[in-house]
């Protein structure tokens, strides 16, 4: 009697093991090609695209009543650093959408949106030659936000 | 094909020591734990609602949470991993531990960018949330004690091919025969390294070698991790590789070092041979005759 249940037992937990293994490795392969990304689901693009001399960055640039313009410069820590990414969305963004987040990245920098005439998205485009040295090469505005 | 995938599941299946699960699901809590331990996780509440996305596995929670809540899930999460460590109700405690870790790390990275710092430790500890470890007195050999690590094996082989698979299906061999390597160290060295990082970008052979050997290593972990002898070897290769990506680009994969340790070190072990033997007491010795 107690025979039949261990090989029943053992029997589950072969089905277990198959069914967890086999789903996960599916699973990361399946989301890995659909290029899904959905946190802890990912594609898994770690340093996947070609990198050359060319770079382009995007960034904030506060403009004041009198015309001087300034960097908005976020914290440096991870959580809120990491948030310039969305920095590639904003110019397709709904207005409403676009104020909001250029008012909680100025909130962030410690200036006051009222003391600003309109926040500039610019894209940069930098060379940099095999000595390390880079250029400028191209200043863009992609997206103007009334704050 | 067939024989192949029939010496897979035998082996996959295949009863196993009791230590070994044990060894394997209190390493990988204990990463959790330092991971948990580690960061301030209250930064996540200063971001703003506006600026945080949701495209992860906490999208169901509206807005973004309070510093309460992210010290209290630290608090939990870390008391789960003391009970796992302790051997007490071990698989509600992997499972609490884990799940405060992935609420936690999925609102660290909802600021826009992809992070895998510790998408690693999450996919590779999931397959020990349906682990039945032995209670404690308990030991011998069962199913349910083997496959659990083997399957982390899987699990871990599969990131690393998948890894090297997206910068082959992506870049192409570019990604190693080109300049590619060079302008990432140019372009992305942190100060401290920036004279060593840009000596490796000058020669391109030295340059096209670490990518090289990156995806070389990547492409081939299922290989690696497939053969007793070679995983401890794999852990040290990944050590390297992800300490030299920390030195020149600053970029923190220590979770996946300590993940891989934490996996293929033990099961690097001859199967009857426990990562921490205990001491062997030497048998008492007859007291000699006094001649």
């Amino acid at each position: 009697m107690s025979t039949t249940t261990s090989d029943a037992t053992e029997s589950a937990q072969r089905r277990v093991a198959r069914g967890v293994t086999v789903g996960t490795v599916v699973a990361l392969l399946l989301v890995t090609l659909s290029g899904l990304e959905a946190w802890p689901l990912t594609s898994f693009r770690l340093f996947s695209t070609v990198r050359t001399g060319t770079s382009v960055g995007l960034e904030l640039e506060a403009v004041a009543a009198d015309g001087t313009r300034s960097p908005v410069r976020l914290p440096a820590n991870q959580v809120m650093s990491t948030t310039t990414h969305q920095f590639a969305h904003l110019a397709h963004a709904r207005p409403e959408v676009q104020r909001a987040k250029v008012r909680a990245w100025l909130a962030t920098a410690g200036i006051d949106p009222a003391t600003l005439t309109e926040v500039d998205l610019v894209r940069t485009t930098r060379s940099m030659d095999p000595t390390g040295t880079s250029h400028v090469v191209g200043n863009e505005i992609v997206a103007v936000v009334r704050p | 094909m067939r024989g192949l995938a029939a010496r897979i599941d035998a082996a996959l299946t295949a009863p196993g020591r009791w230590f070994r699960l044990v060894e394997v699901q209190t390493l990988l809590a204990l990463v959790i734990g330092w991971r948990l331990l580690t960061r301030d996780w209250t930064l996540i509440a200063d971001r703003p609602a506006a600026l945080t996305q949701h495209l992860n596995v906490m999208a169901w929670y509206p807005g973004a949470p309070p510093a309460w809540l992210l010290v209290a899930l630290q608090v939990v999460g870390v008391a789960a991993v003391v009970a796992v460590v302790a051997r007490r109700r071990t698989r509600l405690a992997f499972l609490v531990a884990w799940l405060a870790y992935v609420a936690l790390c999925a609102w660290w990275g909802a600021s826009g960018k992809v992070m895998h710092n510790d998408v690693l430790t999450v996919t590779v500890t999931f397959p020990l949330l349906f682990a039945r470890p032995p209670a404690r007195g308990e030991t011998g050999s069962s199913v349910a004690w083997g496959w659990p690590p083997r399957a982390a094996l899987a699990v871990m082989a599969t990131v690393y091919f998948l890894t090297g698979f997206q910068k082959l299906r992506h870049a192409g061999l570019h990604w190693v025969f080109g300049d590619n390597m060079s302008w990432i160290l140019r372009q992305g060295a942190v100060d401290r390294a920036a004279g060593l990082a840009s000596f490796v970008a000058d020669h391109a052979w030295l340059a096209q070698g670490m990518a090289g050997g990156a995806l070389a290593l990547e492409l081939t972990a299922p290989l690696w991790l497939s053969i007793r002898r070679t995983r401890a070897l794999f852990a040290a290769a990944v050590l390297i590789m992800h300490s030299s990506i920390w030195l020149l680009l600053g970029i923190d994969y220590t979770a996946w070092i300590l993940t891989v340790a934490a996996v293929a070190v033990p099961m690097s072990l001859r199967v009857d041979r426990p990562l921490f033997a205990r001491p062997r007491v030497p048998a008492p010795q007859p007291a000699r005759e006094p001649a």
